[in-house]
């Protein structure tokens, strides 16, 4: 027991000589010798041909047109490819499946009826042919929209097709006969229901996006005028039997009278001028781009506003920049003024791209 | 999220203690300052290889992706509209912090944020206090669509202040202890800076009912991802692939 107490008093020296020792090393290890001047000026001529090497790839190249950026503190370039995207699914999306519903629409057509009786020609009759759409229902879909950059707008045309449909209408026919016509067949005032289809018919829709700053967003906004697409309804097979029937109803000299009328040509050419529906304006929405410059912000707990002055709008090869000015202003509690940032050394300010090198 | 390649070297963090360590620095301030530019220089070198490799392979860009800069004057003054700042440290110091410097050159950012800095229950003795770093990360918030970058500190330095309020063995042992403290001991006083930029990553369109026209309304995906950081001339420029996906209808599954 007292040897190995004995033995441990000689070896507790060497023991922290030793952790002394490895201390020592272990702090050398940790002292990194500072680089010397030959090697600091290595590395900068490393960083120097580094540089002039980016700048020589990147001069002229195609695939990047940051150059080509508007000014300001704040700069977005949005894809030609990405907008272009965004305005077609939006208005495929928006304008596809559109339901057309016709209701109380009337059309009509008043014309005399002459023919050639006992060598001389003479008035059989003046007629009044009506169709009262009573219901409609089609369907507008859209074809893929022509989109064409241009400067400052963005020119579209947007193929329409008036799909299927169907509906039902009121034939109305008054008939005033006159002289021989007016003994044998009288007056006439008649209606019949009709049935029909819509005759699918493709349009185009031409108009432009113009491309302007909204605060600190880029909108294409919408300028299409009046748009109107023209909806021709086909009657059924059953409205053609029963206007036929309406003639087979009359006498002999009165149904010559109404065959010279030529009911059906006259309804079928009334009903081939369609009837126009006016598209309405809200169909055309502006297209917000997804980036957008702030106007409020929260920094550190702080209630910041930002002062956002638009600096420029430059149609590039492949994007649509835009730059702003931004000043941050601190909001003043209530009743208090703003004031401008404490301690910032000077607000952003247009910067050209171009040119501008390290 | 995209996160700048960022090796911090015990030998810069070693030399700026040592540096301001001042009586207890066994090396001057030259070689101190020649490991801080030794650091960043080989930190910009990194940079510059990553960007020169990716413009060789012509990857740096794509006319697909949206592309936005901020100015280096801009970012100061965002992060200096939220000064002073004024915060406790690890228990033992109050901290101020009321100015910030940014540079956006060559590949490489530098945020510089200077103070004063005291001992809690002491606070008429003060030191000057630098931190720098660099913009680690730049990302877009899922939920509010915010471009925000996170800022990684590099260095710290602390000095007697010019004008101290009190002088002596007091100062000297603040400046001393500071001096021992970890960078990232101070990461929770860096603020996070953001870049007055909303990303939409839907758009959406109302329907509506008009005459003879009902239309319904939908949404557009946009899927945004953050793929380059290119701090150039002054500005840092973010680099993001954007692809619309396909209209979704309202009622749509």
């Amino acid at each position: 027991m007292k040897g190995r107490a004995l033995l441990l008093l000689l070896l507790l020296p060497l023991l922290g000589g030793a952790a002394w020792l490895g201390a020592l090393l272990w702090k050398q290890r940790q002292q990194v010798p500072a680089p010397s001047q030959e090697r600091l000026a290595s590395l900068r001529q490393q960083r120097a041909a580094l540089r002039d090497r980016f700048r020589d790839l990147t001069t002229g190249a195609n695939d990047l047109d940051l150059e080509q950026a508007s000014e300001g503190g704040l700069l977005v370039g949005v894809p030609e490819s990405l907008a272009r995207s965004l305005i077609e699914q939006t208005l495929t999306g928006l304008f596809g499946e559109t339901k057309l519903t016709l209701k109380d629409l009337k059309v009509e057509k008043s014309d005399e009826v002459k023919g050639r009786l006992l060598f001389a020609t003479r008035t059989f009759g003046t007629f009044d042919l009506s169709v009262y759409i009573e219901e409609v229902k089609g369907t507008l879909r859209p074809g893929t929209p022509i989109v064409q950059f241009e400067k400052n707008r963005v020119a579209v045309e947007v193929p329409v097709r008036v799909a299927e449909g169907a509906g039902r209408a009121v034939i109305g026919l008054y008939w005033d006969g006159k002289g021989v016509a007016d003994v044998v067949c009288g007056d006439m005032d008649v209606k019949r229901a009709m049935t029909g289809t819509v005759v699918p018919r493709d349009h185009r829709v031409v108009g432009a996006f113009e491309i302007a700053m909204d605060g600190g967003a880029m909108v294409f906004t919408p300028r299409f005028g009046e748009v109107s697409v023209p909806v021709e309804i086909k009657p059924s097979e059953e409205t053609w039997q029963s206007i036929d029937a309406l003639i087979e109803e009359q006498g002999a000299l009165c149904r010559a009278a109404l065959k010279k009328v030529d009911l059906k040509a006259r309804l079928a050419e009334l009903l081939a001028k369609g009837f126009d529906v006016k598209l309405p304006a809200k169909l055309f929405k502006p297209v917000r781009l997804p980036v957008g410059v702030l106007q409020k912000l929260t920094l550190q707990d702080v209630a910041v506003s930002l002062a956002v002055k638009p600096a420029g709008l430059r149609m590039a090869k492949q994007r649509i920049w835009y730059g702003v000015n931004v000043d941050a202003i601190r909001d003043a509690p209530a009743g208090a003024t703003p004031v401008p940032s404490p301690s910032a050394s000077a607000s952003s300010s247009p910067k050209p791209v171009a040119g501008r090198r390290d | 999220m995209l996160r700048l390649e960022r090796k911090r070297t015990g030998a810069a963090l070693l030399a700026g203690l040592t540096t301001l360590v001042g009586g207890c620095g066994r090396e001057g301030d030259n070689a101190a300052r020649a490991r801080a530019e030794e650091a960043t220089m080989m930190r910009q070198i990194r940079g510059l290889q990553d960007l020169v490799k990716a413009a060789e392979a012509k990857t740096l860009t794509n006319g697909g992706q949206i592309a936005v800069a901020v100015d280096d004057k801009l970012v100061a003054e965002l992060i200096a509209v939220g000064l002073p700042l004024e915060r406790d440290v690890t228990e033992r110091y109050r901290v101020r912090l009321d100015k910030a410097e940014v540079e956006f050159r060559s590949a490489h950012s530098l945020v510089i944020l200077r103070g004063r800095v005291s001992a809690l229950g002491a606070p008429q003795t003060f030191a000057d206090l630098r931190l720098s770093g660099g913009l680690a990360e730049v990302a877009i918030d899922p939920k509010t669509g915010l471009l925000h970058a996170k800022l990684v500190l590099d260095e710290l330095e602390v000095e007697r202040a010019a004008a101290s309020g009190a002088q002596g063995k007091a100062l000297d042992d603040l400046v001393e202890d500071v001096a021992r403290e970890n960078v990232e001991s101070f990461a929770e006083l860096v603020p996070d800076i953001q870049i007055p930029i909303k990303l939409e990553q839907v758009i959406t369109l109302k329907g509506f009912s008009e005459g003879p026209i009902a239309v319904a309304g939908g949404r557009l995906p946009i899927e945004l991802k953050v793929v380059r950081l290119m701090p150039l001339s002054g500005r840092l420029w973010v680099l993001l692939d954007a692809s619309a996906g396909k209209w979704v209808r309202d009622g749509a599954r």
